[in-house]
C-alpha cells in the first residue's frame, strides 16, 4: 500500500487539495491505520495553532484605539481654512516681497544656480576629477548618497521616487564645464601683479592675494583673500577675510568674518559674516544685500540696499533705496539716500541734520517682547502655526510611511534631544569643513540647504507625536492631520510663555531633529523573544 | 458584529462616511492588532504597524471588490505591510531554506507536543520561527487566507504555501521538544 506524504495531509487538512485528490486522500485514511492517526494528529496540532494564534491574551492598547470622534471634521475643516489663509499671507506679504529685493540686488535663479550648485567653472569634469584623490572621494560619497537616497526611495515607488530621481539626475548632469585653474596646495598663493590668468581661478590656501588679473571668476577659500588687481568675473569667497582693494568688474559673493571693500565692484555685492566695511572712496556699481553683526558704509553704491545687522551706519551714498533691519541705525552727515529708506529696528534711529534724504526716513520699532494687548501679535503666531502645518502637511500627504516613522520615533525623547544636540553642532561644523576643500563645496552647500528646512521641521515632528499621545494613533490622514494641528498649537503656545518659552524652542529643535537623524540612520532592532 | 452589518459598513466607508469606518476600525482593529502581534518581533511594531495598515486600508477602500470578503482582502493588506517591514529589516532574519523530507512521517514528537504544550509555549515557538514560516503559519491559522492568497503575500506559488507550512510545523515541534 502506498501512503501519501505529511504534506498531503497537511493540504488535506487546509482545504488545498483537488476534490479528485481529496476523495483519494479520504479513501487512503479510511483504509490504512497510520495514516489516519497522523491526520488526525496533524488536525489536533492545527487546532492547538489556531487557538493559540487567536487567543485573546491582549487588550487592544488604548494608543492603537480609534479615540478621535469625527465631530474633530469640524475643526479639521477650520484648521484647513487657517491654514490657507496662512499660506496666502505668507506668499503675498513675505515671500513675493522677499523675490523683489532679490531680484533686484541682481540674484536670479541663473546666479542663485551658479552659486549653489555647478557653475561650469567648478567642475573639470568628472572623468579629470576621478584622478584627484579628494576630489574622487567627493565623488564617491555623493555618489553614496545619491544611491542610497534612490535606493530607500525606490522600494517605495512613491512620489518622493521621483523627486529623489530629478535631484539625482540634476546633479549628474554635468553642465558645460570650462576647465579652471585649479590650485590647491598653495599655502600663501600669489599671482603677481602682471601675471594674467586667462580663465576662472579656484584657490584653496591659506592666504591669497590677487594682484595680477583674473580674466573669469575667482573662487577661493581660505583664512584670507585679498584682491588688489583685477577679477574681469565674479569674486565667490568663503574665509575669514575678504579685502577688495582693486577691482572686480563682476559681483562680489562673500560668506567671511570680516569684509572689507575699497576698490570698485562693477556689480553686485552679497555677503554675510560679522563685520561689513565699505570705506570711503569704494564705489559699488549694483546693488548691496549684507547680512553681519555690524556694517559700515561709507562708500558709493549705484543702487539698492539690504541690510540685516545688529549696528549699521552708513555715511556713504545709496543710488536707489535702503531696507535696514536690525537693531541700530546711525546715518551720519555725509550719507545721501537717493530712493526711498526703511529703516525696521528695535531702536530709534540717529539721522545727522545733514544727511540728505531723498525722502523721509520710515522707522518701524520692532518690540523684542511681544504685545499681547494688540491683535497682530496673535496674527503673528497664527501665521508662524499656518506656515509649520502647511509643512507638516506635505509630509503626512506626499510621505506618510517616512514622515510616520520619524513622529514614533520622537518618543525616545531623551536620546533624541541627545542626538538633535549633537548633530546641529557636527552636522554643519562637517559641512562648513567640507565646503573648504572646495571641490566639496556643492556638497556642503546642499548639506546645509538640506539642514536649515530639516531644523524647521523638528517641530512638526514633535508637534505630531503630541497630537498623538494625547488623540491616539491615527487611522486616517484627517485624524494624522487634527493631531499635527493640535500639537503645533500647543508647541507655538509654550514658546510665548515668558523666560520658558527660548529654551522649549530649543529643546523642540533637538528633539525634533534628533528624531529625524535617528529615523534615517536607524537599524533594523534584533528581535526578542516575544510571546 | 455580524457580518452584514460589518459589510455594510464597509460600504458606507467606501461612500466616504468617516464614522462607518471609525466603526470598522473598533471592530477587526484588535484582530489586526494581533496579527501584528503575532508577525512582528514587538509590541511597538506591531501597534505602528495596525495604525499604519489602517491608513493604507482607508486609502486602498476605493479598489476593494465588495463581493469578496471584507476581512480576508484587510489581512492581506495587512500581511502584506507586516512583510514589507519584516523584509525591510534584512539579514536579521534567515530564511529557512533547509531541504525537507516529505515523506518523513512522525507521529511521535507531534504526539508528545500535544499531550504537553500550553498556547503560551506555542506562542513562544512561534516567534522564534523565520519570518517567512511565522508569516505563512500566521496568516494560514489565524487569518484563515488561503494558499493562493497567502503565496500572493509572499511572492511565492501556491504549491510551496504548503512545503512552508510544513517546514513550519516541523521546526516549531523541534523548538517545542528541545524545551
Amino acid at each position: 500500500m502506498s501512503h501519501f506524504d505529511e504534506l498531503d495531509y497537511i493540504r488535506y487538512i487546509d482545504g488545498e487539495l483537488t476534490p479528485a485528490r481529496t476523495a483519494e486522500v479520504k479513501a487512503h485514511i479510511v483504509e490504512c491505520s497510520s495514516c489516519c492517526e497522523l491526520v488526525e494528529a496533524l488536525e489536533r496540532e492545527t487546532v492547538l495553532l489556531r487557538e493559540a494564534l487567536i487567543e485573546a491574551d491582549e487588550k487592544v492598547p488604548a494608543k492603537a484605539r480609534p479615540s478621535v470622534r469625527e465631530e474633530l471634521s469640524w475643526a479639521l475643516l477650520g484648521v484647513m481654512g487657517m491654514a490657507a489663509f496662512g499660506l496666502y499671507t505668507l506668499w503675498s506679504r513675505i515671500l513675493v516681497p522677499w523675490l523683489e529685493r532679490v531680484q533686484v540686488v541682481g540674484m536670479d535663479f541663473e546666479s542663485l544656480f551658479a552659486v549653489v550648485l555647478f557653475k561650469g567653472a567648478l567642475w573639470e569634469g568628472w572623468s579629470t576629477m576621478g584622478k584627484n584623490l579628494m576630489q574622487g572621494v567627493t565623488l564617491i560619497v555623493a555618489a553614496l548618497v545619491v544611491i542610497s537616497a534612490l535606493r530607500w526611495s525606490w522600494r517605495r515607488m512613491k512620489l518622493s521616487t521621483l523627486l529623489v530621481a530629478s535631484v539625482a539626475i540634476l546633479l549628474l548632469i554635468q553642465p558645460s564645464a570650462e576647465a579652471a585653474v585649479i590650485e590647491l596646495d598653495a599655502r600663501h598663493y600669489v599671482l603677481e601683479m602682471g601675471q594674467v590668468i586667462d580663465n576662472d581661478l579656484i584657490v584653496v590656501g591659506e592666504t591669497i592675494r590677487i594682484e595680477g588679473t583674473v580674466d573669469g571668476d575667482l573662487i577661493a577659500t581660505g583664512q584670507s583673500v585679498i584682491v588688489t588687481g583685477q577679477v574681469t568675473g565674479d569674486v565667490f569667497a568663503f574665509c575669514q577675510r575678504v579685502q577688495i582693494d582693486g577691482r572686480v568688474d563682476g559681483s562680489v559673493r562673500t560668506g567671511s568674518q570680516f569684509l572689507d571693500l575699497s576698490g570698485r565692484v562693477g556689480r553686485n555685492v552679497t555677503s554675510g559674516g560679522e563685520t561689513i566695511d565699505l570705506r570711503p572712496g569704494a564705489v559699488v556699481d549694483g546693488s548691496m544685500t549684507l547680512g553681519a553683526q555690524r556694517v559700515n558704509l561709507d562708500g558709493r553704491m549705484g543702487r539698492d540696499l539690504i541690510i540685516g545687522a545688529e549696528l549699521n551706519e552708513l555715511n556713504g551714498t545709496i543710488g536707489g533705496s535702503a531696507l535696514i533691519a536690525g537693531r541700530r541705525l546711525t546715518i551720519g552727515p555725509g550719507a545721501e539716500i537717493h530712493g526711498e529708506a526703511k529703516f525696521h529696528g528695535a531702536e530709534e534711529p540717529e539721522v545727522s541734520s545733514d544727511a540728505k534724504l531723498a525722502s523721509p526716513l520710515v522707522v518701524e520699532i520692532h518690540e523684542e517682547t511681544p504685545d499681547y494687548a494688540k491683535g497682530e501679535t496673535y496674527m503673528k503666531a497664527v501665521l508662524k502655526w499656518a506656515a509649520a502645518f502647511v509643512f507638516g502637511l506635505v509630509g503626512v500627504l506626499v510621505i506618510p510611511g517616512p514622515y510616520q516613522k520619524v513622529v514614533n520615533t520622537s518618543a525616545r525623547t531623551g536620546l533624541s534631544i541627545l542626538i538633535g544636540m549633537v548633530a546641529s553642532v557636527v552636522i554643519p561644523f562637517v559641512a562648513f569643513v567640507i565646503c573648504l576643500t572646495l571641490v566639496g563645496l556643492p556638497v556642503g552647500l546642499t548639506a546645509i540647504f538640506v539642514l536649515v528646512p530639516a531644523l524647521y521641521a523638528a517641530q512638526v515632528f514633535v508637534g505630531s507625536w503630541l497630537g498623538k499621545e494625547i488623540l491616539g494613533a491615527p487611522s486616517t490622514h484627517g485624524q494624522a492631520l487634527s493631531q499635527l494641528a493640535l500639537g503645533l498649537a500647543i508647541i507655538h503656545a509654550v514658546q510665548h510663555v515668558p523666560y520658558v518659552g527660548w529654551l522649549a524652542t530649543f529643546v523642540i529643535i533637538f528633539w525634533g531633529f534628533g528624531a529625524l537623524v535617528l529615523a534615517v540612520t536607524q537599524r533594523p532592532r534584533p528581535a526578542p523573544a516575544s510571546a | 458584529m455580524s457580518q452584514s452589518r460589518l459589510d455594510r459598513l464597509v460600504e458606507e466607508a467606501r461612500a466616504g462616511d468617516r464614522d462607518a469606518w471609525g466603526e470598522v476600525y473598533r471592530e477587526v482593529g484588535p484582530m489586526v492588532l494581533r496579527l501584528c502581534r503575532r508577525i512582528l518581533p514587538t509590541r511597538e511594531d506591531a501597534e505602528d504597524a495596525a495604525a499604519e495598515i489602517f491608513m493604507k486600508a482607508q486609502l486602498k477602500l476605493e479598489h476593494y471588490d465588495s463581493g469578496r470578503p471584507f476581512k480576508p482582502w484587510l489581512y492581506r493588506v495587512a500581511a502584506n505591510h507586516c512583510w514589507d517591514v519584516l523584509r525591510a529589516r534584512r539579514g536579521r532574519q534567515r530564511v529557512d531554506d533547509g531541504e525537507i523530507d516529505v515523506e518523513s512521517r512522525a507521529p511521535d514528537p507531534l504526539e508528545r507536543i500535544l499531550v504537553r504544550e500550553t498556547h503560551e509555549e506555542v506562542r513562544g515557538a512561534l516567534a522564534r520561527l523565520d519570518d517567512r514560516a511565522r508569516l505563512a503559519l500566521c496568516l494560514r491559522y489565524f487569518s484563515e487566507l488561503s494558499y493562493e492568497e497567502i503565496a500572493e503575500v509572499l511572492g511565492v506559488t501556491s504549491s510551496f504555501v504548503g512545503v512552508l507550512l510544513l517546514r513550519a510545523r516541523r521546526r516549531m515541534r523541534r523548538i517545542l521538544t528541545e524545551q
